[in-house]
């Protein structure tokens, strides 16, 4: 009973999730009512001796340091059924020793201030308030005279009272908070503001199964308090993000195409690498995190890392696991509180000057320069596409006009000139970001509240985010989160969590050109959107030549201008999704110690997105013209699509997810608390269901809802001959299909068990197994079943006698796992037992059944579930009254069985397929310090280091031995090296042609240089580089407290990573989009190949390609470069209003805070790269749509700046 | 009470999980039933010379649109710019290199057939177990499959296997005969030319007959498409009266067609195709697609694409022997699929194949030449008569009738026979039916001539095809799975 009313009245604070029933019954009892009592005899009989028969009667625990342990070594005591304090206090009397009870602890030590004093003072009363950070009081908050027996317990109100007497210290504790002493020196009152311990060794885990006594896990935990993510969060709108740098292992890196959240490296390279994330005890998506959790509403977050702390989530943990546990409502005798935050962030817009593009001038003057009107003739540009391979129509780039006209003999040189120097002095970059950009800024408001009483208590709070990114794109998000807990029974309580999630994004509309809106940066920089007297401008130059569009205007009686400016008006791509979510726990104790667990949720999300481009947008008409077959004798075209009314696609998603569990949990001590078992046994069953739907008219009218008919059958098999063409092939087809359906359904059901047993508060084992099922395999046996199991051991060094007298420390536990774990291969990845068809419809094939079925996937028998060993040794401790605390970490993880597609013999018919043939290894260690610098009742100082350490390698990976270098530096898993290699070419110069040259070995063992990649004798041409995985990473945190004024820094740091140089990759053909700048720098004549590494300009691009390959520059080691920085991301100086001040707004407390994040980098490479502004390995290239090679930058913003403001009623 | 519940609600989730995880993905499904077997025929991924990989979503990714025997034939001519815009497989093909693909390329002739032979393998291996169908649909199936799994080899045995030589045959090494649906099976053993030939005379032999004699629809084989395929394996084997027996089959069950069999008559549809002589270089499409039903020139679809190296949109990376080009007659329509200025025009070149007309050749079964072949097996076996006829009919339908009579000169029946040859020439020019002739007649005492002509140049180099290269070698790909084996010379 008293378990219960333990757990379920005494107020929780705010990071910590559920305090265990038992830790807070033993101290509640201790301390509030009344010590319990002992019967003690002895004669001459060591200290130790005594503390030990005291904490087998009362179950209370003590440390003795060495000293005390020498002086004491004979003492007497015989008292009968006494308390606790009674008895220390007879043992003690003249010995020069005092006690103290912390955290239900007997600590001795010397007390000479008591001893040297015959005369006593009188006692004091004083009272005051202990609260938090946001100066919300604090219930169930020990605050005791130090060195004395005497101590008391906050009451709902935080307040306090307490008879002291001067000159003793007064130590305020409670549980996931730093302990604040004050020494009292007459005053009448002494308030306290506890902080929350951060990422300090937590002093419960969370697992999402269960909520155990961090001294009783031998698992590798790291656990961050609530308020530290929400105050990060505040300004950043992913709450994932904000994790970085605030406990070991988890690694974020920002850089694109990198896997952003990683725990302790990579552990499969075709099933996913992300780490599974539990909300409230229940999985779920990354993405639904951003969608569901405010992350006001966050008590705390614990990563489990190793076996023993993950094995328990079974098939998808070999990843780690990330526990988000979500306040809950307390007692505060039926009054509501209530905090209002609410946060304001400005980014900007990105920052053009970092991706190297050229200025007009520049560019105009390069564009000049290649200018060859011999290879690209005046007809073959008019009429062909001429140099322009990504383009479907002949196109003469404004900027070549007057170079044409001249060549044509149509103007004079000077004319030219002047023509292209107007050009160059324009420059539409700030017309680009005023017209088509936006800046980027983010806002919250929110409003949380909570309270209860005996039987109920609720925490609720309701959030309104707005985000704006630069491409025009605003989300409105709402949420409502309501958490309550019913007590129904003495044994029987609820609990109900109700999410409810409304997002409204209003998008800017896509341009047609440059195709997307991500490469509005490589626009031509001289192309003005608006003209001096407020015009739009056209672009349609840049499509397709003013000849050729009058012709096809002709043909088609279509207008083909392109006005970008107009066409962004002209529609509208809007998308709102509504996200619920109901999960109910029951929770009865059935025996004593056994308490059988429910809970039942059901997660819906609804997204719908609507793009619509009417019928004037330029992409509407070019596809009626595309579909419009030309009369004859220029008469009349006969179109094959509606000619008015826009294009409009719908988009429906749902997704349903269900989670049934059902688990009896057992936790009991026995003889005396000498033993401790906690035990799980349970079963859940789930299920995640993807359906989606999507829906394409054309000539749809928004207003009246009509759209236009079109024969499908014909246009997306036969297609036309149109009067544009839409492809390279000799008829247009239409490609988006009026409708199509997806469903995708993923099933578990999963079986777990685990068990701890502590003996002593010393000792202690633990084990778990768990098996999953899951759809992908269907239900046969054979590849079923694979349990994942781990085994533990966790050593409480510190409370062994002999460790007992070295008093500077304070806390010593050593910890051991070896597990596996499991990671699922996708159900859509291909194939179990069966040869996979796909269901098609066929024109083509009407009258012969008219479904096709062609087959996916062959069948592929030997397909298992990856697994992953893991050893873990860690060490936990604190030093020096705990001013110093850590943990260090070393973990050895071992994939095998990994999934990887196998080339096949073509012979066999299949390219490739999904086998478990891979093996990889991470090996790595963490450490964690926390120390307190400083430490008074005005003024605090805290650092906190975060450092983890990853070395990964692909131990075993098959893939057909690479015979060509050129294999090789494509390549980012390589067995031998880490996951995520790179490898380069030996750069060797530039020859006389300005060709790139590298270094290789001929067959005859001489070094050569090579210019084609075709050339390259063997793999041993290719280098290994690095990886692109930081091998060091972490994050140091300095936090400062001064009265109401409190400022903290954060220093990110990722070390000993390569990436790819963004280099210029334009060398042959026409120019479409600016060019970078190292262009400029190009080979130009013979002897530039003496202080330029940038290959040569060649017009003909079949010439070109066939003398040299660029290739061989773009990857060459010159173009390996660091990827190390630091990064401060965040400075904030937060500041608690003076309480007069909150009084009269009838506030509680206001806290206000200003940020600014991302200040400065200091990077390990010489070309101004930001490695979180970067993409490591390739990317699209400015059209969208052609895959080039190498690192690339990607946008940077500069610093963002933010303010926040919470109020608390 | 509450234990119970708990206890009951535990084993009710338990005891229903097998049936919860036995749920078949959506849109997907395993093959099972005859209406299965039955679709995986309907795909048009099986009518092409295009490696292609189906991906998770279903659509597919490209691995190698082009085949190469086509720049091989003899007809062509390219010039130093030309020659350098072709790619590098193209060049190794057009200089008859000894590799043309490098360790990471793939092959189309070798791997989109047994990317094919594994689905017609499915079906073999299993349709006669299939459920919810009767028997003889199972049996014609399982014929079709067979026919088309030959004709795959067949194709497999032109560009891997040298030319059936009774001597040799039994030595000559060809490609490995798989004959089920494994995707695991590692250890493949090239069988020999010999092993192939008769591996494919005893299907198509024993499976031609289980087809319908009606030919439904041009993309499914029928008996037509299955006793023309089957002669075409007897004309490489040098087995022409085979052949003829094979062909009249053919003719019979093509007079119970269901689909219009026959040929268009180029005098009345080229204008309707959008021929406009007054701008014969702006004609640019029109002609009905391989996969249109009314291409009733289609008895049985494979096709190969031309887009590699005669593409309008590009200038063209080969032209056509100005001595090949004559061999047209002025009135020939066939002529004015080429064309010696580019689409608007502006440019000139030689002569070469212009797109995007009849840019698709059908390598299956095709009724022009099918008149042809025929024709062919009817000279050599003394029926000259209606070899005549035949090739008369043919040639009807390609020039004004009056100009369609084969020239007197042409009387004996050899003098038929390489006329014949020579009107296969004219009506699939640089479309790459040439190679299985190249390879056919390299042996044969009547055309020996014609190996003076197998050159090509780049204006300034030039290149002399050998016998070895009448086979291509193994793809470096294959070999690199296969060490043990021997490669072509």
């Amino acid at each position: 009973m008293a378990i219960f009313a333990a757990l379920f009245f005494i107020p929780a604070s705010a990071d910590i999730a559920v305090v265990p029933a038992e830790e807070f019954a033993e101290r509640i009892e201790f301390v509030a009512l009344q010590s319990p009592r002992v019967t003690l005899n002895h004669i001459g009989q060591p200290l130790d001796r005594v503390l030990r028969d005291i904490q087998s009667q009362s179950g209370i625990g003590y440390t003795v340091n060495e000293q005390a342990w020498n002086d004491l070594r004979s003492v007497s005591i015989n008292v009968s059924d006494v308390p606790v304090e009674e008895a220390l206090a007879e043992l003690l009397d003249g010995s020069g020793y005092s006690h103290r009870i912390v955290n239900n602890l007997i600590v001795i030590e010397r007390s000479a201030a008591v001893s040297q004093q015959p005369q006593q003072p009188a006692l004091s009363r004083i009272t005051g308030v202990v609260r938090d950070t946001d100066n919300r009081p604090l219930a169930g908050a020990t605050v005791s005279a130090r060195g004395t027996t005497r101590g008391i317990v906050t009451g709902a109100d935080g307040r306090y009272t307490l008879m002291v007497r001067p000159n003793e210290v007064i130590v305020f504790s409670l549980v996931g908070k730093n302990t604040v002493e004050v020494t009292y020196t007459g005053q009448q009152t002494i308030d306290a503001r506890l902080e929350d311990r951060v990422a300090e060794v937590g002093q419960v885990v969370v697992t999402g199964y269960q909520t155990l006594s961090a001294e009783r896990s031998a698992g590798s935990f790291s656990h961050i308090a609530g308020d530290v993510v929400a105050d990060k969060a505040a300004f950043r709108s992913s709450i994932l993000e904000s994790l970085e740098g605030l406990a070991t292992g988890f690694a974020v890196n920002l850089g694109e195409d990198q896997h952003t959240f990683t725990i302790r490296g990579i552990t499969s390279i075709h099933s996913t690498a992300q780490p599974l994330y539990v909300v409230d005890g229940v999985p779920m998506s990354a993405e639904n995190i951003d969608i569901f959790v405010n992350s006001n509403d966050i008590a705390s977050v614990t990563l489990l890392k190793d076996a023993t702390a993950a094995s328990i989530w079974g098939s998808q943990a070999a990843n780690g696991v990330v526990v988000i546990v979500t306040k809950r409502g307390r007692d505060t005798d039926r009054k509501m509180s209530i905090t209002y935050d609410g946060s304001f962030t400005y980014r900007g817009r990105p920052d053009y000057n970092y991706l190297e593009y050229m200025s007009s001038e520049m560019f105009m003057k390069n564009a000049l320069e290649i200018f060859d009107p011999a290879q690209f003739t005046w007809g073959n540009v008019t009429t062909g596409r001429g140099g322009l391979g990504a383009n479907l129509y002949p196109a003469v780039m404004p900027h070549e006009y007057p170079m044409y006209m001249m060549a044509n003999g149509q103007i004079s040189e000077s004319e030219r000139d002047r023509l292209l120097a107007e050009m160059a002095s324009r420059n539409n970059r700030s017309q680009v970001e005023k017209y088509l950009m936006s800046p980027a800024l983010f806002t919250r408001h929110s409003v949380s509240f909570y309270g209860g009483s005996e039987t109920y208590s609720v925490y609720g709070s309701l959030a309104y985010d707005f985000n704006q990114d630069d491409s025009r794109n605003k989300k409105d998000k709402y949420n409502v989160n309501v958490r309550q807990d019913f007590k129904l029974s003495s044994w029987l309580s609820l609990d109900l969590i109700t999410n409810l999630s409304y997002t409204d994004d209003n998008n800017g509309l896509q341009l047609q050109y440059p195709g997307n809106n991500t490469y509005l940066n490589g626009l031509l920089p001289y192309m003005m959107l608006r003209d001096d007297e407020g015009n739009n401008l056209s672009f349609s130059e840049l499509l397709m030549y003013e000849g050729y569009r009058a012709d096809k205007e002709a043909a088609s009686r279509l207008n083909l201008d392109f006005v970008p400016l107009d066409d962004i008006r002209r529609g509208f791509d809007k998308a709102t999704s509504l996200n619920s979510r109901v999960s109910a726990g029951i929770r009865a104790r059935l025996l004593e110690g056994l308490v059988y667990e429910g809970r039942f949720q059901y997660q819906t999300n609804n997204a719908e997105s609507r793009v619509f481009y009417n019928e004037d947008t330029y992409r509407t008409r070019e596809e009626v013209a595309q579909f419009a077959v030309a009369g004859t004798g220029g008469g009349a075209p006969t179109y094959h699509l509606p000619v008015s009314g826009g294009k409009y696609r719908e988009t429906n998603f749902r997704e349903r997810n269900w989670l049934v569990r059902n688990q009896f949990s057992f936790d009991r001590s026995f003889d005396a608390a000498e033993s401790h078992v906690t035990a799980l046994l349970g079963m859940e069953t789930q299920a995640n269901r993807r359906m989606g739907t999507t829906s394409n008219v054309r000539g749809y009218n928004p207003q009246t809802l009509v759209f236009g008919r079109i024969n499908e059958a014909q246009l997306t098999s036969t297609g036309v001959v149109g009067i544009l063409p839409n492809s390279t092939a000799n008829t247009n087809t239409l490609r988006d299909i009026s409708f199509a359906v997806a469903d995708i359904e993923y099933r578990y059901v999963s079986f777990y068990a685990n068990g701890a047993y502590t003996f002593r508060r010393k000792y202690t084992v633990n084990s778990s197994i768990r098996v999953d099922q899951s759809n992908l395999f269907g239900s046969d046996p054979s590849v079923q079943f694979k349990p994942v199991w781990s085994v533990g051991a966790a050593w409480n060094i510190g409370r062994e006698d002999f460790l007992s007298d070295v008093d500077f420390l304070n806390r010593l536990n050593l910890r051991m796992s070896y597990g596996l774990g499991g990671n699922s291969p996708s159900p859509t990845s291909g194939a179990g037992a069966y040869d996979i068809l796909l269901a098609g419809s066929s024109v083509t094939f009407a009258g012969m059944g008219g479904t096709t079925f062609s087959i996916l996937s062959p069948a592929n028998k030997k397909l298992r579930w990856e697994r992953t060993r893991t050893w873990n040794l860690g060490i936990d401790f604190a030093v020096l009254d705990s001013r110093l605390s850590g943990s260090i970490d070393i973990y050895d993880k071992e994939t095998t069985d990994m999934l990887s597609p196998m080339e096949l013999d073509l012979t066999t018919g299949w390219y490739s397929a999904m086998m478990n043939v891979g093996e990889m290894s991470n090996k790595g260690f963490e450490l964690t310090l926390n120390s307190v610098n400083v430490m008074t009742s005005d003024f605090s100082w805290r650092t906190m280091l975060n450092l983890s350490n990853n070395k990964n390698k692909v131990n075993k990976l098959y893939l057909r031995t690479p015979v060509t270098a050129t294999n090789i530096v494509h390549q980012r898993f390589l067995e031998g090296y880490a996951a995520n290699s790179l490898f380069a070419y030996q750069w060797a110069g530039l020859d006389n042609l300005g060709d790139p040259q590298v270094y290789d070995v001929n067959a005859a063992g001489d070094v050569v240089k090579v210019k084609r990649t075709n050339n390259l004798s063997g793999p041993d041409a290719a280098r290994y580089m690095g990886t692109s995985q930081p091998k060091w990473f972490g994050g140091l945190s300095n936090s400062f407290r001064y009265k109401n004024l409190e400022m903290d820094f954060m220093f990110v740091f990722n070390f000993g990573h390569k990436m790819r140089n963004d280099v210029n990759r334009f060398y042959t053909d026409r120019i479409v989009f600016n060019l970078h700048r190292d262009f400029d720098k190009r080979w130009r004549k013979e002897g530039d190949e003496n202080h330029t590494n940038v290959p040569s300009y060649v017009s003909n691009s079949a010439t070109e390609s066939s003398r040299r390959s660029t290739h061989l520059y773009t990857y060459s080691d010159i173009n390996v470069i660091s990827a190390s920085y630091a990064k401060l991301r965040d400075l904030g100086i937060s500041y608690h209003l003076p309480k007069r001040f909150c009084e009269k707004v009838s506030a509680q407390a206001i806290r206000v805070r200003f940020q600014v994040s991302n200040l400065f980098y200091i990077a390990a490479n010489n070309q101004g790269i930001d490695p979180e502004a970067h993409s490591y390995f390739s990317a699209l290239g400015p059209d969208g749509a052609n895959f080039v090679f190498g690192g690339v930058r990607s946008l940077r913003y500069g610093p963002s700046w933010s303010g926040s403001i919470s109020i608390s009623f | 009470m509450t234990f119970a519940a708990v206890v009951m609600l535990g084993a009710l989730a338990a005891g229903g999980c097998s049936d919860f995880l036995d749920i078949k993905p959506k849109g997907r499904d395993v093959p099972q039933t005859v209406a299965h077997y039955n679709g995986m025929f309907n795909s048009t991924n099986l009518l092409n010379f295009t490696y292609i990989r189906m991906n998770e979503t279903g659509s597919t990714s490209l691995l190698q649109t082009d085949t190469y025997w086509q720049l091989m034939c003899d007809a062509h001519i390219a010039d130093e710019t030309s020659f350098a815009a072709m790619s590098a497989r193209s060049q190794n093909a057009f200089m008859w290199a000894d590799d043309i693909f490098q360790e990471n390329e793939h092959c189309a002739e070798y791997g989109a057939m047994y990317y094919q032979i594994y689905t017609y393998n499915l079906i073999a291996n299993n349709v006669m177990d299939a459920t919810e169908g009767t028997e003889q649909e199972k049996r014609a199936l399982l014929a079709e499959a067979r026919v088309n799994r030959a004709l795959n080899y067949y194709f497999l045995a032109q560009f891997f296997g040298k030319p059936y030589n009774e001597a040799t045959a039994a030595t000559d090494l060809c490609v490995p005969l798989v004959t089920e649906a494994n995707s695991s099976e590692t250890n493949f053993t090239r069988a020999t030319v010999k092993e192939v030939y008769d591996f494919m005379i005893a299907e198509l032999e024993e499976s031609c007959p289980q087809l319908d004699r009606a030919t439904r629809h041009r993309l499914r084989m029928f008996q037509p498409a299955g006793y023309i395929i089957l002669a075409k394996v007897y004309m490489q084997m040098g087995r022409y009266g085979d052949a003829t027996t094979a062909f009249q089959k053919a003719e019979n069950a093509m007079s119970e067609s269901e689909v219009v069999l026959g040929l268009f008559d180029y005098n009345t549809t080229l204008s309707a195709w959008g021929y406009n002589p007054a701008m014969p270089f702006a004609w640019s499409g029109g002609y009905p697609t391989n996969f249109d039903v009314n291409n009733i020139e289609v008895a049985f679809l494979k096709q190969g694409s031309m887009m590699s190296y005669t593409l309008q949109l590009f200038a063209p990376n080969v032209y056509v022997k100005p001595e090949f080009m004559a061999l047209y007659e002025d009135d020939d329509h066939r002529r004015k699929f080429f064309a010696n200025k580019n689409s608007t025009g502006t440019i000139d070149y030689p002569y070469y194949r212009r797109l995007f007309v009849r840019s698709m050749p059908n390598y299956a079964a095709d009724m022009p030449e099918y008149y042809l072949l025929f024709a062919e097996c009817l000279a050599r076996t003394g029926n000259l008569t209606k070899a005549r006829e035949l090739v008369t009919t043919l040639r009807k339908h390609r020039m004004p009738v009056e100009s369609a009579e084969i020239p007197s000169g042409v009387t004996t029946a050899d003098q038929l026979i390489r006329f014949i040859v020579e009107e296969r020439h004219r009506e699939f020019m640089v479309m790459g039916h040439r190679w299985f002739d190249m390879r056919r007649l390299w042996n044969d005492p009547l055309f020996q001539d014609l190996k003076d002509g197998y050159t090509h140049t780049t204006g300034e180099r030039t290149f002399v095809l050998t016998e070895d290269r009448l086979v291509y070698r193994i793809p470096p790909r294959v070999m690199s799975f296969n060490p043990r084996w021997i490669n072509n010379n």
